[in-house]
């Protein structure tokens, strides 16, 4: 048992036995993809969001993060820094995932198939994005100068 | 940090394994996610056929999430038991919030930041964001007055470009080469079982209508109510000479777009509900869908309730 724990690295056998059963499905599953498609095609795919959120997104929202944090000086308000940071950050990460969802829409990326088969055109988008995005910052400044006010009263 | 970085990335066979099924799990569920979102706004920056990898990638998602959940039970277990199910495992103001000491076992980052936000307000927000989306998408199969409320959704509604009868299409009549000639009053449909008929939309417009509220329901994420009015495809073998079919063969007219030819089986077409649609709430079908006359079963995908019906083949048991 010690020697298996040295090899393997945990205890008994409902680890092994659990991994075993997901790398049969999965991998079961992997290879069916790869019967209908050019296995680079789906790599790329299944890799390349792996790879897109973990080294570029996550990067980027934490170097934002930081020097928004910068920006502004040393205060010595720590609270209302952090208060401040949340009313950006927040509707900020909702308009970028409606951008994500709806991303084809936005940019109207594909016209030659949307239009005829809908019968309606991608033009509205972009301009709902836009309104919603800016609908977001407002409400949530909005809420921002009550909470401020709030908290300077006696 | 996340802890998925941890240094170095594994300490053993086990650790390998467990790390492999979170690339899955992240790989597959972003994956799904957006090649779903984004094919069904009709843009397809892919290679590979869209319906197979994302429901293989769905087994790749529910395989590698059971796993994770199988080998983490006594750990989840373990926690249960030290620090109980309900309670909270900090109280008080954010501000006095202290890490979670790091252990190998838990998901503690490696070098935390100051906290900024407390459980609840992440919740708050995760919450929120997921009803606005659920808000800003669900008009699209409620229908009514909510249309106007599904913003971001594919088949919302375009001011501009008002929905024909009020409700989506799938495909339009442009898209499928629709022409005057193909349905207009020249237009049979021929029903073809023991028998050879043709009738004219009149004729069929003169035969016993049945009224029924039955679903569109889309692959595509939608359902559309609506109250159609026409033939009972049942009525209709029986005048053929098939009154116990076993599949229906319909042939759409159009010459162009998927699904002109589909085999419908069983309840589905022996079903009283069953209709060779002519009409939808009191008016004539639109051309965008399915004049003269299109199909409309109960319990059936949107891509089978064929429309521009040239011909009904049905087939005995």
């Amino acid at each position: 048992m010690a020697m298996f724990r040295r090899l393997y690295g945990r205890d008994g056998p409902g680890h092994p036995v659990a991994m075993l059963l997901t790398y049969a499905i999965t991998g079961y599953a992997v290879w069916a993809i790869f019967q209908n498609a050019e296995p680079w095609t789906v790599l790329l795919w299944l890799g390349g969001a792996i790879v897109l959120h973990d080294f570029v997104f996550l990067p980027l929202y934490t170097a934002a993060y930081r020097l928004a944090w910068r920006v502004g000086g040393v205060d010595q308000d720590r609270r209302r820094r952090v208060i401040a940071l949340q009313h950006l950050a927040v509707p900020f990460m909702v308009s970028l995932l409606l951008l994500l969802a709806a991303l084809p829409l936005i940019f109207s990326l594909s016209p030659g198939i949307y239009r005829p088969t809908t019968g309606m055109t991608e033009e509205p988008y972009l301009e709902r994005w836009l309104a919603m995005t800016g609908a977001l910052f407002v409400l949530s400044g909005i809420a921002y100068a009550i909470r401020v006010r709030r908290a300077g009263r006696p | 940090m996340p802890k998925f970085y941890a240094w170095p990335p594994a300490r053993s066979a086990a650790d390998v394994l467990e790390r492999g099924t979170y690339a899955l799990i992240i790989g597959s569920s972003i994956f799904l996610v957006f090649t779903g979102l984004w094919n069904i706004a009709y843009w397809l920056p892919w290679r590979f056929g869209f319906v197979q990898a994302h429901f293989y990638a769905a087994f790749v998602f529910v395989g590698a999430f059971l796993g994770h959940v199988a080998i983490k039970l006594p750990v989840m277990r373990q926690a249960f038991r030290d620090r109980g199910v309900l309670r909270p495992p900090a109280r008080g103001p954010r501000q006095h919030a202290r890490p979670e000491p790091f252990d190998e076992d838990s998901s503690a980052p490696l070098e935390p930041d100051a906290p900024t936000i407390s459980r609840r307000g992440l919740i708050g927000v995760v919450g929120g964001a997921s009803v606005l989306m659920g808000a800003l998408w669900a008009g699209q199969s409620v229908g009514g007055w909510t249309r106007s409320t599904a913003l971001f959704a594919p088949r919302g509604q375009d001011p501009e470009f008002p929905l024909s009868q009020g409700f989506q299409v799938n495909q339009t009549a442009e898209k499928a080469k629709i022409t005057q000639d193909l349905v207009g009053d020249d237009w049979r449909l021929e029903v073809v079982g023991r028998e050879r008929l043709r009738f004219s939309r009149e004729e069929l417009l003169a035969m016993p209508q049945h009224t029924e509220d039955i679903p569109i329901q889309c692959v595509e994420g939608w359902v559309t109510w609506q109250t159609w009015t026409g033939v009972r495809l049942r009525d209709l073998a029986i005048m053929a000479g098939v009154p116990d079919p076993d599949e229906l063969e319909v042939k759409s007219v159009q010459p162009a777009g998927a699904f002109d030819d589909v085999v419908l089986r069983g309840s589905r077409v022996t079903d009283p509900q069953a209709l060779l649609a002519l009409k939808v709430n009191d008016e004539a079908l639109s051309l965008d869908h399915g004049y003269p006359a299109r199909i409309i079963v109960p319990a059936s995908l949107g891509v089978h309730q064929t429309k521009w019906v040239g011909r009904l083949t049905w087939r005995p048991a």
